[in-house]
């Protein structure tokens, strides 16, 4: 069942996102993509924990730029008002392009890269402190790991164990400028967050009977971990799979806005 | 000046913020690698309530904010140059942007670290914080006023930057009160005639004390000074008393580039004839020690003494 639910989110999602996209011809539709199946687990598969419409867990979007992959799934929770997300574009709404805490359900201000894991070990830290049963999901880039500030977070992440946080590592093989391995190759993700002393696995990230183990696999580990989810930048859509350029969004005609939907219909059906 | 005693800025403020964690258990203190007296009675005492945060003021920062925004009220410390612009991204991006409970604690503003060179002096800090949304900004003249601002920024829930000096000092001769940190400054002077207004914070404002001491009682009825507790917001109240002034001049121990000449430029709305002495727009790499430094770099005592002289006239 859950795993229908699953199918069907990630298609009408992907179709309310394209739509929306398309309307404000702006945006970063292939990380947002790419990390959409994840969200989708981590919010309906109750990794994500809500009380009074409100989210006991945090999820946050270090790669900023994919926050709005958050905002149709908070909508259909209630979190944000069903108005914000009609607006946008239209009329005034509380929505952007990069999230900020003054959106309900997105906890932190992102759209510089680097700041996930230094927020979610702050968090994680004080919460437990306060014996506070809370999760946060940070999640990551691959370019992000670029940034020296990623480093210096994992370092300390590490020393303080909070077990408490989980960073999800979207590997999309593509940066703005092509593949990390012939911009600046990153090596062996894993070994290195492995060499911190964070308890590192990997999966498909489009597979959601795969990540919903690996979650709840790591759920039980009483340490700092991360999921390194591998997966395809713009999936979804022909236009945008694995490239690099579908990192902005591109001005499409009519019909191949059409196009692209009965394409994500085909391959959801 | 009042000479019972010398003390450090960065101590009479932590003491302040020791005394209330031990009762406030939100209250937290991290530290990027840098110490003080004070703080080792902190370490020792209030262990669950300090954090050696390495040498990464970014991550710091990032953290701190982390913590402020599950309800903690968060201390970051460490030398002014770094904890300034090494993280100036994430003051703006987490701390500001985000509205978080963080102060930060900037130690050792302007030459205090001389002779280590241009690294170590902290000379552009005030433009580049300044240039920041949504945050305020202190600065300490002397201990006693180090030690309100502390007091202050326990009862604040959003983002401050305390500016203090590195060397200990004795309070200056007119004493500070919490009202003078509320206002956001304190006259040092008031004269009668009100021809001349000096603005200056931080320690080097002793130095225009001893140039308008040895000035001639002709000038000293006409010279009014203020020092600026609060850079930023700048004080609403102080806008409308700079129109009072024909001549102003502003006293900084930072380069010449966006700092309180420039501030205070920003928020005159009269003619006024005005004059900023501070450093020069450039790295200082001699080893003169501190005071040395200050004199051949524009801020000598002889230097503000003449220009208050050229400008009074």
């Amino acid at each position: 069942m859950k795993f229908s639910l699953y199918k069907n989110k990630a298609y009408e999602i992907r179709k309310d996102l394209f739509e929306k996209f398309y309307l404000l011809n702006e945006g970063h539709p292939g990380s947002v993509f790419s990390i959409l199946d994840v969200l989708i687990v981590l919010y309906y598969g109750g990794f994500v924990r809500l009380k009074n419409n409100q989210p006991i867990d945090d999820v946050i979007m270090s790669k900023g730029h994919a926050t709005i992959g958050q905002y149709p799934i908070l909508k259909d929770l209630k979190i944000i008002k069903n108005k914000e997300w009609d607006n946008w574009g239209k009329k005034k709404s509380i929505l952007k392009m990069f999230g900020n805490n003054y959106i309900p359900g997105i906890k932190t201000t992102t759209g510089s890269l680097g700041h996930g894991i230094g927020f979610a070990t702050g968090i994680g830290y004080f919460s437990k402190k306060k014996k506070i049963n809370k999760k946060i999901y940070t999640i990551i880039s691959e370019g992000e790991l670029y940034e020296g500030s990623t480093w210096e977070a994992l370092l300390l992440l590490a020393d303080l164990k909070l077990p408490n946080v989980t960073i999800i590592l979207d590997v999309n093989n593509n940066i703005i400028l092509g593949k990390p391995k012939e911009c600046l190759d990153l090596g062996n993700i894993k070994k290195k967050f492995e060499s911190f002393g964070i308890f590192t696995r990997s999966c498909h990230a489009h597979d959601f009977k795969i990540l919903e183990t690996e979650f709840r696999k790591l759920n039980k580990i009483q340490k700092p971990k991360c999921l390194i989810v591998n997966s395809i930048k713009g999936k979804g859509f022909k236009i945008m799979e694995n490239k690099a350029h579908s990192h902005y969004w591109s001005s499409i005609s009519k019909d191949r806005f059409k196009k692209s939907l009965e394409e994500l219909r085909g391959e959801y059906e | 000046m009042n000479n019972l005693e010398k003390k450090f800025q960065r101590d009479e403020f932590i003491k302040v913020i020791y005394h209330a964690a031990k009762k406030n258990k939100k209250i937290y203190f991290l530290s990027a690698d840098f110490g003080a007296p004070a703080l080792d009675n902190f370490r020792h005492n209030l262990k669950e309530q300090f954090l050696h945060l390495g040498i990464c003021e970014q991550n710091m920062i990032d953290f701190a904010c982390g913590m402020a925004l599950e309800g903690a009220k968060v201390y970051a410390y460490a030398m002014a140059p770094f904890l300034a612009l090494r993280c100036l991204e994430q003051h703006k991006t987490a701390t500001c942007l985000m509205n978080a409970n963080v102060c930060s604690m900037v130690t050792g503003i302007g030459l205090s670290y001389a002779n280590s060179g241009p690294t170590h002096y902290s000379t552009e800090d005030l433009a580049c914080l300044r240039s920041l949304s949504n945050c305020i900004i202190y600065t300490a003249s002397d201990p006693d006023t180090a030690k309100l601002i502390a007091k202050k920024t326990l009862k604040l829930s959003k983002p401050v930057f305390v500016r203090l000096d590195r060397k200990a000092s004795y309070n200056l001769q007119s004493k500070v009160n919490i009202k003078d940190i509320n206002i956001g400054y304190r006259y040092l002077k008031k004269s009668p005639n009100k021809k001349l207004l000096i603005i200056s914070h931080g320690t080097i404002i002793e130095r225009a004390l001893i140039a308008l001491k040895n000035l001639s009682q002709n000038f000293n009825s006409s010279i009014d000074i203020i020092d600026l507790i609060q850079a930023k917001p700048f004080p609403k109240n102080l806008r409308n008393i700079l129109k009072k002034y024909s001549k102003i001049i502003t006293i900084d121990e930072q380069t010449s580039e966006g700092g309180l000449g420039s501030l205070v430029k920003e928020n005159i709305t009269h003619y006024a004839k005005l004059e900023s002495i501070s450093l020069p727009d450039k790295f200082i790499f001699e080893n003169f020690g501190r005071e040395k430094l200050l004199d051949v770099n524009g801020l000598s005592v002889a230097t503000i003494s003449k220009k208050i002289t050229k400008i009074f006239y």
